[in-house]
């Protein structure tokens, strides 16, 4: 095998300029094939979609179009003129390709559907309440002057004497508010109780007018788009066309628009990742070659490590279009793995070229010996971590697949070109030079080694922490919000957290069912309606009146009543006479009635006795404060009572009478928007299920989704297939990171032909990771679909490290471990060094995805540091003691 | 015909005739006329549940109650305890239930003062204003009180009246020296005082004595005596009971009623 190394560095160093020419020549073919190359942003992109969840999904949208609207929140007094003007030019937004961006827009519903048929659709005990006060409502609307209205609630009372008396507050109310406006000469205008006043008032979440609206001035618009996926792109181009067309209307007025929804949220997404992703790359680039000037005190050396593994990377780019055409969101990482990586060999080979070249050799014979002390452990380092990443794309989900295979494919690509090219580029450029080097000693490496004096408390304290880590992995949980990777001061996440308190949020799941079989669908609601995790469901069954015929006998009483009445004049006066005898007859009535009460075939109920015995308390003490005040003065404000008193009553009657006139309900009388939303083409109807406690928990997604997926396993919706997706990942993950273990001891074994070396080997990838976890869990940092894809590079760094380390010492025999540690530790610290400043550079960005995915690289790396340079050495030192003893 | 044909119709007729219940309660809230709406109610859940035709009819007022058990020869009856003690003899009354109010099959009738007043005992009572919705039972509340030593229309100047609660009012404004209430309406009435800072003092009690029985006129349907015992499960039944004020009906304590008969005796 030496032989084949030796042959490789005399290649490498008499035929430079033709290997850099042809390497050069031949990356323009990748190169040329990069713009082929596309990118899918949408999550479901992530797993294989024979799922029956991701198959319900797309008969949804095949049927009922896109779920997933964008919510516009127009904040101004003239948001009903923003969107009048607008609403036609967004229906009719085109894409490129000339097909239409907009599915539907609503902002508004037909009112009038709901004073037509708003009665049928209120409980059947409200109802029935309409139909028993109404009457009186009636009477009492009809009454111009306080002593008719006094007279009224008399016969009222008396209407009641028997049976149970309705304990209708705002009697007491009416009797105070009037006492004290004598009282203090001014009005009192308390509104009365809200169940008088606004009892058949408009819908929730709509003004007067029909608009859908949060609050007063601030109006809800919700545009969904043609584009059935999460596209970036898609929804970049629809994004922008909208809010194009409202923010120019707006400029006309004052007013602030905010958007959300799902079309927002990914566009958000990936600016906030590219705006990151740009400036961290820079730093980050800026760092790692700042940092390699340094260590090795070279400027060119790091310009033409990082040549050849931008043609890795190339060539990789090239392998993507070949075999799949594109990058999903967790594929792209693959670049940051190969930078990660692919530069640590780099940094192997020119460490032990800056070694030769320390020993006085000339260029070409410090190629040789770099090559000659590297080239097998790069080897087996990039084969066992490509080895790795490729088993690990077996794990069943998508995500990895692609990773593992291009990750795979990059690592012998990134082996391959820095043990050919960048030998070559250095022969090539410093062929003549003759300089003399000298080996500088890190203070850190010192540090190493001072501290490896004590391998023992080393290896017991590492394993203590070790132990503390596993426990740790119990107890670490999986982050399922999504919203939490936004950027911290996110306006579209908290106008997302805003409009779900108003019931708006996507975050539901969805099942469809056959429009006709009414019966099995309503029986499949109550079965959905009996889970615990389950907050509401909406469905075609909402939207059939129930109780229709006895709510219609109700109606039909009450109908001529209201729609023949037209309010009468207020009376512009009041006698003193009149307003005491009306009061008298009252408390006469109330008093006969408490009475009665206290003397029934029972007990008593306290409650009426309070109310009674208010009533009657009252009135007593209106008559004596009229009979105390000069009438004369205090008319003026009882009149002022009695009209602001009697127009509440006849605005409370004037309510009713706009839904009291229901005409027959048919499904097909609903409005058009509603009816779309509930009912798809093919007979196909829609069962929309909210869950009751915060999704973003792990534990109460999984049990709603759980549940209802006992009701009915075809139940799919954004919740579910997000659901789905995240658990695919994961387990993805988990498997995959098992499979990798297993794949890298195998080649260890197959490597040093030893189970002892292999295991020493494995070590600093094992405890590395069991560490950082452990550190994670410390520091907060929980594991989300975003750093998650951290973990494969973390394996490969780990499983590097160890490579390096063994291979010295077992393979070249160097049992100086002082020696390891000052030429392989120092590498392995400047390839450390460099993977935690590229990658702890993205700690620092806005979109916390990317930052909780820097922290976590950045503790891997740390981990995987520590566990290389100093535990595995310092298991060496005591294994090297206990031999010697023998 | 056949005398099975006859037999049958016999049958049939029976089924058919209604169970008729009265409620007596002399002093009581409304008339019979006011209260036959709540009676009509009462009469059709009974019918429900019992599966037999049921009537139901009202009296507060001793003299209306008697002349109707002559005429209709009513089969049940809910009755107050005075009532029974009056008149089991007469009309053979057969004790089948109690009304349990609050729990309790007992219940007690008291003597309040104001607060402030100087009457302390029966004795300072003697030619004092007294005023009560009970004395339409004169007898057996002289009885509870004098326990057959004096009556209360010879010791004390009474009202009979249909306002307790004006009349225990009338103890702070000095017009009413006491009121004889039951022990519900005092609690309750003690209740409403509090808002307006005010208390009333207990200064006798009387011994306890059974709620009002539900008594049968001669044989009875057993069904409509099991369908008032199913009243508190039924849902409307449990919404007529709160009407009433009472918890349901129950198992009847004879040992109580026995002992009232003798100490009458």
């Amino acid at each position: 095998m030496r032989g084949f190394y030796n042959k490789l560095a005399l290649l490498t160093t008499k035929r430079s300029y033709t290997i850099i020419i042809i390497a050069l020549f031949a990356s323009i073919v990748p190169l040329s094939l990069l713009p082929r190359l596309e990118l899918k942003t949408d999550y479901a992109e992530l797993v294989f979609r024979e799922a029956p969840v991701y198959q319900e999904y797309e008969k949804y949208t095949d049927n009922f179009g896109a779920l997933k609207a964008l919510y516009v929140i127009i904040d101004s007094p003239d948001a009903r003129k923003i969107i009048e003007a607008t609403h036609e030019k967004i229906t009719s937004l085109r894409d490129d390709e000339d097909k239409p961006l907009v599915r539907r827009i609503l902002f508004k519903t037909d009112k009038q559907f709901f004073y037509d048929y708003g009665l049928l659709f209120a409980e059947k005990s409200e109802v029935g309440k309409i139909g028993s006060d109404g009457p009186q409502l009636m009477a009492l609307a009809n009454t111009t002057d306080l002593s008719q209205f006094f007279g009224e609630m008399t016969n009222f009372f008396r209407k009641n004497s028997e049976g149970n008396i309705p304990q209708q507050n705002y009697i007491k109310q009416v009797l105070n508010d009037l006492r004290l406006s004598i009282q203090e000469n001014k009005l009192q205008e308390t509104p009365l109780p809200e169940n008088r006043k606004s009892d058949y008032d408009a819908m929730p979440g709509m003004d007067q007018d029909g608009y859908f609206i949060l609050s007063q001035n601030r109006l809800l618009v919700r545009i969904y788009p043609t584009i059935t996926d999460d596209d970036y792109r898609k929804y970049l181009v629809f994004f922008n066309a909208v809010k194009q067309i409202l923010e120019e209307e707006a400029k006309k007025y004052t007013a602030e628009i905010s958007y959300t929804g799902a079309p927002k949220l990914v566009v958000d997404e990936m600016q906030d990742i590219f705006k990151d992703a740009g400036l961290i790359t820079f730093f980050s680039l800026f760092g790692v070659t700042f940092l390699f000037i340094i260590s090795f005190q070279k400027f060119i050396w790091p310009l033409l490590s990082i040549l050849v593994l931008a043609i890795a990377i190339i060539w990789t780019f090239g392998f993507a279009v070949v075999l799949f055409g594109y990058l999903n969101v967790v594929s792209i990482v693959f670049a940051a793995v190969l930078v990660g990586l692919g530069i640590d060999y780099g940094i192997h080979l020119v460490q032990s070229y800056h070694e030769a070249l320390c020993e006085e050799k000339n260029n070409d014979e410090a190629i040789h010996s770099s090559i000659l002390h590297n080239g097998r452990a790069i080897v087996t380092s990039a084969i066992t971590t490509a080895g790795a990443f490729f088993i690990s794309s077996f794990s069943g989900f998508k995500g990895t697949y692609q990773l593992g295979v291009l990750g795979a494919i990059g690592i012998l690509l990134c082996a391959v070109f820095m043990l050919l090219i960048l030998p070559a580029l250095f022969s090539s450029t410093y062929k003549k030079s003759h300089k003399a080097y000298t080996m500088r000693k890190s203070m850190w490496i010192g540090l190493v080694q001072r501290v490896l004096q004590y391998p023992k408390t080393v290896v017991v304290v590492t394993m203590v922490c070790v132990a503390l880590g596993i426990v740790a992995i119990f107890h670490t949980h999986f982050d399922y919000d999504l919203l939490k990777l936004h950027k911290k001061d996110s306006l579209a996440v908290s106008v997302e957290k805003e409009i779900t308190k108003y019931g708006f949020s996507s975050r539901f799941a969805v099942l469809l069912h056959d429009k006709n079989e009414m019966e099995s669908l309503k029986t499949i609601v109550n079965n959905l309606q009996k889970l615990p995790a389950v907050e509401k469901i909406v469905s075609i069954a909402d939207l059939i009146p129930k109780d229709e015929q006895e709510k219609m006998v109700t109606i039909d009483k009450l109908r001529p009543l209201f729609l023949k009445w037209t309010p009468n004049k207020i009376s512009a006066k009041i006698s003193k006479k009149k307003l005491i005898n009306s009061l008298e007859s009252l408390l006469n009535q109330c008093e006969t009635l408490l009475e009665s009460a206290l003397s029934g075939i029972g007990g008593n109920d306290q409650k009426l006795l309070n109310f009674l015995d208010d009533i009657v308390n009252s009135t007593e003490k209106l008559i004596e404060e009229i009979q105390k005040q000069d009438y004369a003065k205090s008319e003026k404000i009882i009149v002022s009572y009695q009209q602001h008193l009697l127009e509440q009553f006849r605005s409370s009657a004037q309510k009713i009478q706009q839904y009291i006139d229901v005409k027959p309900f048919s499904i097909n009388k609903l409005p058009k928007p509603i009816y779309e939303h509930f009912i798809g083409k093919n007979n196909l109807s829609a069962i929309y299920i909210y869950p009751k406690n915060n999704i973003g928990e792990e534990k109460y997604l999984r049990e709603f989704v759980q549940q209802v997926h006992k009701v009915s396993h075809k139940v799919t919706g954004p919740l579910v297939g997000f659901y789905d997706t995240l658990t695919t990942m994961k387990q993805g993950y988990q498997r995959a990171g098992i499979m990798a273990i297993i794949a890298i001891f195998i080649l260890l074994l197959f490597e040093f032909k030893k189970l002892s070396i292999a295991i020493l080997t494995i070590i600093p990838l094992v405890c590395g990771g069991i560490l950082m976890i452990g550190l994670m869990y410390l520091l907060g940092i929980r594991i989300n679909p975003a750093n998650l894809v951290a973990l494969p590079l973390i394996f490969g760094i780990g499983a590097d490290h160890g490579i390096h380390i063994a291979h010295r010492y077992f393979r070249e025999k160097q049992y100086e471990i002082d020696k390891i540690i000052a030429s392989t530790g120092h590498a392995i610290l400047i390839t450390s060094l460099t993977t935690a400043i590229g990658f702890g550079s993205l700690s620092f960005a806005d979109y916390q995805g990317l930052s909780s995915l820097g922290m976590m690289m950045v503790l891997g790396v740390i981990c995987c540091l520590y566990t290389s340079i100093v535990l595995l050495p310092a298991i060496l030192k005591i294994s090297q003691g206990k031999r010697e003893l023998k | 015909m056949k005398a099975i044909h006859l037999f049958l119709i016999f049958i049939v007729i029976g089924c058919c005739h209604a169970q008729q219940i009265i409620l007596v309660k002399p002093g009581g809230p409304a008339s019979t006329k006011q209260a036959q709406q709540t009676m009509d109610t009462f009469a059709k859940i009974l019918s429900n549940l019992s599966k037999t035709k049921v009537t139901a009819t009202y009296f507060n007022d001793e003299s209306s109650a008697m002349e109707f058990i002559k005429h209709n020869k009513p089969q049940l009856g809910i009755v107050s305890t005075a009532f029974y003690l009056k008149n089991h003899k007469n009309f053979d009354l057969q004790l089948q239930l109690q009304v349990y109010i609050q729990k309790q099959n007992t219940m007690k009738y008291v003597v309040a003062v104001a607060q402030n007043s100087n009457i302390n005992s029966l004795q300072a009572l003697r030619g004092k204003k007294i005023a009560s919705n009970h004395l339409y039972e004169m007898d057996c509340l002289s009885h509870l009180f004098f326990r057959g030593h004096g009556n209360w229309n010879n010791y004390s100047s009474t009202k009979s009246i249909s306002r307790p609660y004006s009349y225990v009012k009338r103890l702070f404004r000095g017009k009413m020296d006491a009121v004889i209430l039951d022990n519900f309406q005092a609690e309750s009435i003690q209740h409403l005082l509090d808002k307006q800072g005010k208390k009333i003092r207990i200064v006798l009690n009387s011994p306890s004595v059974p709620t009002m029985p539900v008594v049968s006129f001669g044989p009875s349907s057993s069904e409509v005596i099991k369908a008032m015992q199913k009243l508190q499960y039924d849902k409307q039944g449990k919404e007529l009971l709160k009407l009433f004020q009472i918890d349901f009906f129950g198992e009847v304590d004879r040992n109580a009623f026995a002992k009232l008969r003798q100490a009458k005796q």
